[in-house]
């Protein structure tokens, strides 16, 4: 076979491509359809998040974190809030850490909804889709209710939430969770196990255990290849130890463990879990008291040193590493931003050898990437 | 002599005219059903007054409510669209393939049996013609991808030259054996064949032609039926089978770099070759212009016949959009398996079963 | 393992010229941080490999590496995780600015590759020995090392103008 091999054709997908989710331009080497070497080229959407963060009060940053993971930005939010909060100590209410958790659940929903409604466009599944995000508009009009914004809320603050809710917010939440659970049922008659759909997905873009560690997966990702890691379960932040919810584990039921099928199932299952969770915190959660309690005034208070706090966001590990100088230095000395999506992007070189174009597709929407976090 | 050219010019104004009205007509639909399978509206701001208007400079109104003139309005929009040739395209050729894809579309609409005595040519070869003159779309097709000279349109076009090649074979099979049955392959000699009650239709059998003991090809048939549907779904380029415009992989396969016009008669030509092939579903299995009840094919009412044709075949059009908007794609390799091992083999057996049936049997 | 112990052990095995020290809250004389230990820059190659491989210690992922600009120095700070021992530890290896150099991890990590080609694109340490060592977020024919504190925005690049005549060099 060695002889007939031709010449490798150079193709260059994106960064305006209908499937790369935004700018990202890949080098595709084929061999026909066959791919040989694939080399991801990013940037394109480089806008120096953590250098402007170097000139900016941490109160201020909150809405640039949202612009980084567009699609979950109450779980960037919160990421950022958390570490702030681990250096000053702040205490937050616990009426916020409910509303906190709600609201980031919703997010996560939303969020998930994205990643597999993309997922089964890219495989040419256009009506699940569309079914979803009826299902999204739903969250988007109560977070819009609950913050003033659809997209870019800049809802969670460093000690507290920006806005109150009222207890009607709260019954249209549970309204949401009652409509949603028919409708994740009907993705899944529709397009999970859908036998065209099964045979794109399954056994392709195998991610073994090991390689998944290597690379740097976390969240559905890490989960897809077998691995029941959560940082809200096994390093619980906030209040999450107080809510009972499973984790879902790829298991490599309709193919090979840690294929895209898997990872695609993973999201579908967690956001059942998350309907659980907003469903405990509407149960546990009180409306009496001051949101702003415990919301610095100013960040005089700042200490040396420096924190690294993971959480878990709807693509895996959001880290955030902030140095700060302490006294009366407003801004961070450094902010570095973990981003899951950019970790779990360099595993495409790796397991690109040998498969066909339409299964880079199909890969890269199982990695589930945002490239607002992959560039920052 | 001047008659014969008047004759000609009307009967290709007539045909135009239908490919483009029902071109028209099934992207409407298109749009409309998927709509409502998604749960939206679909068009719904254009009707033909507002139409009427804008084209007039007058003040134009929301009157439409359903969208009936989407289609037109955007057939126009398209027409005055900028036509860009990209500077390394083989403009020829460029120029040329959507005229030779939308010419094989066209010409295959010349044997159509809408009626008895409404074919536009019935000649004796019909069934041949249609199947030779459709694949002649292909090489249009390879030209389009290859003088875009862009890498995205080469492997759309060569995806679709593989796909249109091998789904010949079981489209060609499975309508052999109707050609066995009838004995002819004039269009309109296989649809009279079928005349009568409904269980004379070639899907359940040959009971048109030897009586009850014609149901025991009724297995077969349908195996013929849906590999036969199959089969032009990937002719046509159809979900499941539009792997050569895949957007979410090839941006738009070989069409990616064609604007306005060109694009559109592009998009006429899918369409038209959607009609023709589920058209040929309906002449070949399922009676053709016979409503499957004599009554109401011999009270004479006029126009009844086309219409039934047509109604038929914009059933069947409706499962193909329907099938587009409920399932994904398949993958190139998956594609040319179930071709080559699953269709190939199934339509080979049923081709061999009426052979022995025909012998045999009757 | 707590740091100590993890500390102990690098100390054994490579010797107090390449394991600097370890530290925490009090050592290290800031109000907060996580303990974290001190390594010689270019024997990182082998600490790493070293961490991932022995079976007591077993740090199977490097969750992120952040370069920071200390003024005379830059640091790359490693945080590790170990899926198998769910323990985590951090490392800096402190380099000079001058001559920046630190021995690449990537070759133990997968992850690693990527995310010490951040590092390099933003403060301009050379990681030794990296297999793919290009810039990743900018062009790569950028100019300067934009984390840094010393950066200077470019008033031009290739011909536009990247900053308005007003604001440059008002930082």
């Amino acid at each position: 076979m060695e002889q007939i091999k031709t010449d490798l054709m150079t193709i260059n997908m994106g960064p305006q491509h209908p499937s790369t989710h935004g700018v990202l331009r890949l080098e595709l080497k084929t061999d026909g359809e066959i791919v040989d070497s694939c080399r991801p080229y990013l940037g394109y959407l480089h806008r120096c998040f953590e250098k402007h963060c170097e000139s900016l009060d941490y109160l201020k940053i909150v809405p640039f974190t949202d612009r980084m993971d567009y699609l979950a930005a109450m779980n960037n939010n919160w990421a950022f809030a958390l570490a702030v909060e681990k250096m000053m100590g702040i205490e937050v209410p616990e009426k916020c850490e409910y509303l906190r958790v709600i609201v980031s659940e919703l997010n996560r929903i939303a969020s998930h909804i994205i990643a597999f409604g993309t997922f089964g466009l890219d495989i040419g599944a256009f009506t699940p889709f569309l079914l979803a995000f009826n299902q999204r508009e739903l969250i988007f009009d109560l977070l819009e209710e609950a913050s003033g914004a659809r997209m870019l809320y800049n809802y969670i603050w460093v000690g507290g939430v920006a806005r109150d809710v009222t207890s009607e917010w709260l019954k249209k939440v549970k309204g949401f969770c009652e409509s949603y659970k028919p409708v994740i049922n009907e993705i899944d008659d529709l397009l999970s196990y859908n036998k065209i759909f099964v045979s794109r997905a399954a056994n392709v873009g195998i991610v073994p255990k090991d390689l998944a560690i290597d690379y740097g997966f976390t969240g559905p990702n890490l989960r897809g290849s077998g691995i029941e890691f959560d940082l809200r379960k096994d390093e619980p932040y906030s209040i999450y130890d107080k809510f009972d919810f499973d984790v879902p584990i790829g298991s490599g039921e309709e193919g090979t463990l840690g294929d895209c099928w898997d990872r695609y199932m993973c999201r579908i299952r967690e956001t059942r879990e998350s309907i659980k969770i907003i469903e405990q915190a509407l149960e546990g959660i009180s409306l009496e008291g001051d949101i702003y309690e415990a919301v610095p005034k100013n960040f005089n208070k700042m200490p040396k040193g420096e924190v690294y706090v993971r959480s878990e966001t709807p693509r895996g590990e959001m880290g955030i590493y902030i140095v700060s100088e302490g006294g009366k230095a407003p801004t961070p000395y450094r902010c570095k931003v973990r981003s899951p999506a950019f970790c779990a992007l360099s595993i495409l070189e790796k397991i690109a050898k040998g498969v066909m174009i339409s299964d880079i597709i199909v890969i890269l929407g199982s990695i589930d990437i945002v490239l607002g976090e992959v560039d920052r | 002599m001047d008659n014969i050219f008047l004759w000609i010019a009307i009967t290709l104004g007539a045909m135009v005219g239908l490919v483009s009205v029902v071109g028209i007509v099934s992207i409407y639909l298109e749009r409309k059903i998927s709509a409502f399978m998604q749960d939206r509206l679909g068009p719904m701001e254009v009707g033909f007054g507002s139409l009427v208007n804008a084209i007039a400079g007058k003040e134009v109104l929301r009157e439409g409510r359903i969208g009936l003139a989407q289609s037109l309005a955007d057939g126009l929009k398209l027409l005055q669209k900028e036509d860009i040739i990209p500077d390394g395209a083989d403009k020829f050729l460029f120029k040329l393939a959507p005229m030779i894809v939308f010419a094989g579309t066209f010409s295959t609409f010349a044997a159509l049996p809408l009626a008895e005595y409404f074919i536009p040519a019935d000649v004796n070869i019909g069934l041949f013609y249609i199947l030779a003159i459709s694949s002649f779309g292909v090489s249009g097709i390879l030209m389009a991808g290859w003088s875009s000279n862009n890498k995205w349109g080469l492997l759309g076009s060569l995806r679709s030259t593989a796909q249109m090649v091998s789904y010949e074979i079981p489209v060609g099979v499975s309508l052999v054996s109707i050609v066995m049955l009838t004995g002819t392959l004039s269009m309109k000699g296989i649809v009279v064949a079928q005349e009568g009650w409904f269980w004379n239709w070639h899907l359940f059998g040959a009971v048109g032609h030897h009586g009850l003991i014609g149901f025991v090809l009724l297995p077969m048939m349908v195996i013929n039926f849906i590999a036969y549907f199959i089969g032009s779904l990937a002719e046509t380029n159809r979900a499941p089978f539009d792997i050569p415009e895949a957007e979410s992989e090839l941006v738009a396969g070989y069409h990616t770099e064609y604007t306005g016009m060109r694009f559109a008669i592009f998009f006429l030509a899918e369409y038209g070759a959607i009609f023709v092939g589920n058209a040929i579903a309906v002449a070949l299995f399922l009676g053709g212009w016979y409503s499957g009840i004599p009554a109401i094919d011999q009270a004479n009412i006029p126009g009844i016949a086309p219409l039934v044709f047509i109604l038929k075949t914009f059933v069947l059009i409706f499962v193909v959009m329907w099938i587009r908007w409920t399932l994904p794609r398949l993958r190139v390799d998956q594609l040319m398996t179930l071709c080559w091992k699953y269709l190939i083999p199934f339509t080979l057996f049923t081709f061999f079963s009426v052979a022995i049936y025909k012998v045999f049997i009757v | 393992m707590t740091p100590e112990e993890i500390f102990n052990k690098l100390k054994d095995k490579f010797g107090e010229s390449k394991i600097l020290s370890v530290h925490n809250n009090e050592s290290a004389e800031v109000d907060i941080c996580d303990p974290f230990i001190n390594i010689e820059p270019l024997a990182m190659t082998e600490v790493a490999k070293f961490l991932k491989n022995d079976s007591e210690l077993a740090f199977d992922q490097c969750c992120c590496i952040s370069g920071v600009d200390l003024g005379d120095d830059l640091q790359a700070v490693y945080h590790l995780y170990s899926f198998n021992q769910k323990h985590k530890i951090c490392l800096k290896a402190t380099t000079n600015r001058e001559n920046p150099a630190i021995g690449t991890t990537a070759l133990t990590w997968g992850i690693s590759g990527w995310l010490e080609r951040e590092t390099y694109d933003m403060f301009g340490i050379i990681f030794k020995n990296h297999p793919d060592h290009r810039r990743i977020l900018l062009e790569e024919d950028w100019e300067g090392y934009p984390l840094r504190k010393d950066y200077e925005f470019p008033r031009y690049w290739r011909g536009m103008e990247v900053t308005p005549e007003e604001d440059y060099g008002t930082d």
